[in-house]
């Protein structure tokens, strides 16, 4: 690991410190207060944005941790963000739990319901159980329109108003706001901790080999089925959050689309890499904002309607970044920053290793 | 029992075009170890492809099926020079992620270019209908029945007996060992994808046919998992097979169970695919792997 100069470590516990420097401590703590500070001076428009990226975030953090750190494949994940979501209505309409206590319920059953298709890890590895969470996505959204007493179906269902304490006070945006930075930071932390404890590290052991793992005498199929359940439990928290914000939820919403934006979400962050999670979020929802912002300008430059073809606009692009990202920088954006500091780092005496 | 015979040959009709998709997909498979999630959009863009040269240029059937092979063949060289010859030996997720970026591609491209808007396939085989047993049979669909016959039964003997084919398989076995006697791997990977994008684009114009043409028409894609997952991923008997079987199952679900349910039954095959990958990952007739876990 790269250090700036004159920073030595004198112990085990200050080399394995995640923020290194009185600087970096400095700048987070800067950064804090400026995200705290911001939805007091910004519009609406930015504090949705921030909103659903956040929620976002916490999902993508969870396909990281199984798809990045161990090496699982997931095409589910849309669904299991659907679980949760389906789950804290649930609980919030028809048992009247608080939304604040529903969320984390509701993520704690996608995380045991997710141990049902995840106990196929225990037998199927690689692509097939892909195509494995690929039935999941399936059989998930057929369940949904299948029972339309329970979860409305089609059309899906309306998300009680979430309150807080009592029946009057109502969570606005801006109580969502902090709900959801609140559990992002707590969430984050918690992820980033995981991976410097044993459990995440025999994740990342048996993403890199499983079969030498599994010599070397750890319980390959117990640690998977566990990173599902961990997988999930974001997935769970962050369909909660959604379901609460938005206040409408249907099947549609969480199709195979969802699960490959997820996915694609973690390939331009950077595997393996939760503040590639952060990143790629951040990046793959600024992409549909600055296109709008783009069009807009179009249509008012050269009078270009191009509103009819937005959505595949935005496809196409998609589809774009992910085979460049894919050709020319496999790791990430994660990688570009990491690239980008060590560059400063070792300036003007930068040599390549 | 007339719906029973109708079920069946829905059945059979479904069945050859999944049995022709999934031949495309184990065949990509087979050589460059991609696992493709841009079938249906393969088929998609084949069936624009004649769509273009029957309505817009007015050629007739088959000088228009010829042009589409022929360009879809072409696209099928420029996708893999384009975008897989850098990923050779590259990990599954990477791959997987390539097919899934490429098919939104094919499909927003598509839309770009023709319109999101649904169009009609002019219609292949006209005439009246062919009484098989008292039910009544359109001329399209056994058109497209014994079609997808002869095409399996040419690609058959293509694998078998041409050079091209033999090294296609040699490649499939052991791509060092084929490098080593002088087989251009990047050649066969290409071939593949044109033979493949060929197939998928003859299913699409059959798909096309019976339903409407529209950027959708990739969504039938995804049901060539439980036919190929069925069959084994590496079997070209399988996908054969797996296809007609998964292509009954859906006729006949969807013949007797289907006033119940709301939705398409999706579910029956996916089921399948989940309870085959429990109980059998590798299929009927797919490759036994000594791998566990």
């Amino acid at each position: 690991m790269l250090r700036p100069c004159g920073n030595y470590n004198t112990s085990y516990a200050l080399d394995e410190a995640i923020f290194q420097t009185k600087f970096v401590k400095c700048c987070m703590l800067s950064f804090l207060i400026l995200i705290l500070l911001l939805p007091f001076i910004s519009n609406r428009y930015v504090i949705n944005f921030l909103n659903i990226t956040g929620i976002f975030i916490i999902g993508s953090i969870g396909l990281n941790i199984l798809t990045g750190f161990t090496g699982i494949i997931s095409l589910g994940h849309g669904a299991f963000v659907g679980v949760g979501a389906y789950a804290t209505t649930l609980l919030t309409s028809r048992l009247n739990i608080p939304f604040l206590v529903a969320v984390p319920a509701g993520a704690f059953i996608t995380a045991f319901l997710a141990l049902v298709p995840g106990l196929a890890a225990l037998r199927i590895k690689g692509m097939y159980l892909a195509i494995a969470t690929l039935a999941v996505q399936v059989i998930f959204v057929f369940v949904i329109v299948e029972t339309p007493r329970i979860t409305g179906g089609d059309l899906g269902l309306t998300v009680p108003v979430p309150t807080f304490l009592s029946p009057q006070t109502q969570m606005g945006q801006k109580f969502f706001y902090f709900l959801i930075l609140g559990s992002l930071i707590a969430l984050t932390l918690f992820a980033r901790n995981l991976f410097r404890t044993k459990i995440g590290r025999l994740f990342i052991a048996i993403r890199d080999n499983d079969l030498a793992s599994q010599v070397l005498g750890v319980s390959v199929g117990k640690y998977r089925l566990l990173s599902f359940w961990i997988g999930s439990f974001y997935a769970g928290f962050a369909g909660g959050l959604w379901a609460g914000y938005s206040g409408i939820i249907s099947p549609d919403q969480f199709s195979l689309a969802l699960s490959v934006q997820f996915l694609s979400i973690i390939l331009i962050g950077g595997m393996g890499s939760i503040l590639g999670s952060i990143f790629g979020t951040v990046f793959v929802m600024m992409v549909p904002e600055v296109l709008a912002g783009l069009s807009t300008e179009a249509n008012r430059m050269f009078s270009m309607d191009l509103t009819e073809y937005f959505s595949s606009i935005n496809n196409a692009i998609f589809g774009l970044l992910i085979i460049v990202f894919l050709l020319y920088e496999p790791l990430g954006l994660a990688k570009i920053w990491w690239k980008i500091k060590t560059y400063f780092k070792l300036w003007p005496f930068s040599y390549k290793t | 029992m007339e719906m029973f015979g109708i079920a069946l040959i829905e059945g059979i009709v479904t069945g050859s075009i999944y049995a022709i998709v999934a031949l495309g997909f184990v065949l990509i498979y087979k050589s460059t170890r991609v696992i493709n999630f841009a079938q249906g959009e393969l088929m998609m863009v084949g069936a624009y492809v004649a769509y273009f040269f029957m309505a817009q240029v007015g050629l007739n059937l088959s000088w228009s099926l010829v042009a589409t092979l022929v360009i879809t063949a072409g696209l099928g060289i420029m996708i893999h020079y384009l975008f897989f010859k850098k990923m050779i030996g590259e990990s599954h997720f990477t791959l997987v992620m390539e097919t899934i970026a490429l098919s939104y591609l094919l499909k927003s491209g598509v839309q770009l270019i023709a319109g999101a808007q649904s169009r009609v396939m002019p219609s292949i085989l006209t005439g009246p209908n062919v009484q098989i047993m008292n039910i009544p049979v359109t001329r399209a669909a056994i058109g497209v029945v014994l079609f997808s016959i002869i095409f399996l039964v040419v690609f058959q003997v293509f694998f078998k007996f041409s050079k091209m084919g033999t090294a296609m398989r040699a490649t499939a076995n052991d791509q060092v060992a084929a490098m080593g006697c002088g087989v251009q791997v990047n050649v066969i990977f290409a071939t593949a994808w044109a033979i493949s994008f060929m197939l998928s684009s003859v299913a699409g114009v059959i798909m096309a046919g019976t339903y409407n043409l529209d950027t959708n028409l990739g969504a039938v894609g995804l049901l060539v998992f439980p036919v190929i997952i069925l069959g084994g991923l590496d079997s070209i008997g399988g996908a054969i097979v797996g296809g007609y079987i998964i292509g009954l199952l859906e006729s006949f679900s969807k013949a007797y169970l289907g006033q119940h349910f709301s939705t398409n039954l999706d579910i029956i095959p996916f089921s399948i695919l989940v309870l085959i990958l429990l109980i059998k990952p590798y299929g009927l007739f797919g490759t036994k792997r000594i791998e566990r876990l």
